[in-house]
This record gives structure tokens, sequence and C-alpha cells, in this order.
């Protein structure tokens, strides 16, 4: 079957995301869909030893990636500081800026804008009522069901894994992960850092029969 | 015509031979190089294929 034209797009997949407990069971299966798709994320968890300015990073990041991934499903208070979490749609409207107000390039990006139910949605970015977010619901099958839609292809045109497909190999990945890292000297924990979870993840599709 | 320079042929072939694929419910994808990888990622990367290879055999 004749493979369909790439898009004049880059692999690089930016995640805007809450970085906390909580919400690691989303973000490990976002980053996973994007990698089993032929993907990379990037997200600001990355490189934070080389002395740019966090904002100057997000920009940089944002400017590299002609894709994103936004979620802005946890935009309430903050249980410590009880004030509110603008960090996401922050960052998202940095994308929407540059998309907006930038070169052809980033005229070109892509976004996909998760929230968690119907319900929450309305009435957080009355801004945004024209963007018809995926609903999570917490769920990373929904998730991967999300990203896997919203990426359609691989970089090169063909088609992409069907998610039941995906879903299983992610199971299959949380499944082997403590084993996996303990083969490779690791503990779970350093396992589940950012750049050591994309590590195993790329080495786990390259090295599992599928 | 122009001669292809011998440099990007050994070039693209290195590149082809590097590259890491994944099969996923049937279908072949290319998987790329994390752009933030671990500083310890080729003994990740040697350990998870030593699992696997240990595994299936």
């Amino acid at each position: 079957m004749p493979r369909a034209a790439p898009e004049d797009l880059n692999p690089d997949v930016f995640i805007n995301c809450p970085f906390d407990d909580g919400y690691w069971p989303l973000f490990r299966a976002i980053v996973f869909a994007i990698h089993a798709a032929g993907y990379r994320s990037r997200c600001a968890l990355e490189d934070d030893t080389n002395g740019e300015l966090r904002l100057d990073r997000l920009k940089a990041l944002i400017g590299a990636c002609d894709r994103g991934v936004h979620d802005l499903s946890r935009v309430e208070l903050s249980r410590k500081s009880r004030t509110p979490r603008f960090n996401m749609p922050f960052e998202f409207g940095v994308a929407v800026g540059a998309s907006a107000f930038g070169g052809s390039r980033q005229k070109r990006k892509r976004a996909l804008v998760l929230a968690g139910t119907r319900e929450e949605w309305h009435p957080t970015v009355s801004d945004l009522s024209g963007i018809d977010p995926r609903y999570h619901e917490n769920n990373p099958r929904l998730v991967i069901k999300a990203v896997r839609d919203f990426l359609g292809k691989t970089p090169d045109g063909r088609m992409l894994p069907g998610v039941t497909a995906l879903w299983n190999a992610f199971q299959e990945f949380q499944k082997d992960l403590p084993r996996l890292a303990k083969e490779a000297d690791h503990t779970l924990d350093e396992a589940h850092e950012y750049a050591s979870y994309v590590t195993f993840v790329a080495a786990f599709l390259t090295a599992r029969r599928g | 015509m122009k001669k292809k320079s011998k440099g990007a042929s050994a070039g693209n072939a290195s590149k082809a031979a590097s590259a890491r694929y994944a099969t996923i419910g049937g279908v072949k994808i290319k998987v790329a190089n994390p752009v933030s990888a671990a500083k310890r990622a080729p003994e990740i990367r040697e350990a998870v294929r030593s699992f696997y290879a240990a595994r299936r055999a």
C-alpha cells in the first residue's frame, strides 16, 4: 500500500503538563505513546543544568517542537500555597503566541489540548471555548489514545499501531520496568527520572518483539 | 548529472545500519533516539537488550 506523504513537521513533541506525583501515571503514558509512535518527547525536565533561565529554556523548547501536548486539567489551587497553577495555561499561551505571531515554521504548530472531564473544562479557560480538548478522565489508556489520534501517523507517514496494541505494550513495559531497572543497576525511582525513563522506553521498544 | 560523494553515501549507509526499530501490533516503527538520554544510556540499552534476549532464549 502506498504511504501517505509525511508532513513537513519535525518529530519533536513538547509536553506541557504538571510534574507532580498524582500526574506521573499520565505523564509516563504520554511519553511512552510519543516514543512508541516514532516521535521524541521534549519537556522542561530535560537538561536542567545548562544555566539558562527557565523561561528562556521553555521558549527554546516550545519553538523547537512542531507539535505539543498541553494538559490543562490541573489548573486548580495548589494545596500548599492555595494559589492556582498557571504554568500549563501560560506555556500553552506561549505556544499559541508562537503559532500566531511567529514565522512560517511556527505557524504550522499543532497542539493537542487535554482536559480531565467535560464538566471541569468549560469554566476553567473561557477564552479557549473554540478549542475542543480530549478528555482523559485521569485514565492513562485514554491519554495514549488521545496522543495516538493526535499524531495520526509515524513521522515518515506510516500507519500507527492501534490503541490496544500501544496500551498492551505500555502495560508490558510498566510490568517489566522494575526488573529492567535492576538489570541496569537503577532503583525504580532512578528509572523514573525523565532522562532515564525515556532511555528505558526507547531501549524497551527496540529490544522486545511485539 | 551530479556525482554522489562517497562520504555522503557512506554516512547514509551508517545511519541506516544504526536505525533501531520496534514492532507494535505488527506495525514496524522507527524509534527515535531520546533528546535527553540518561548519562548511562549505553549501559541501560545493553541491560534491556540482554534482558529480552535472555527471555527469548
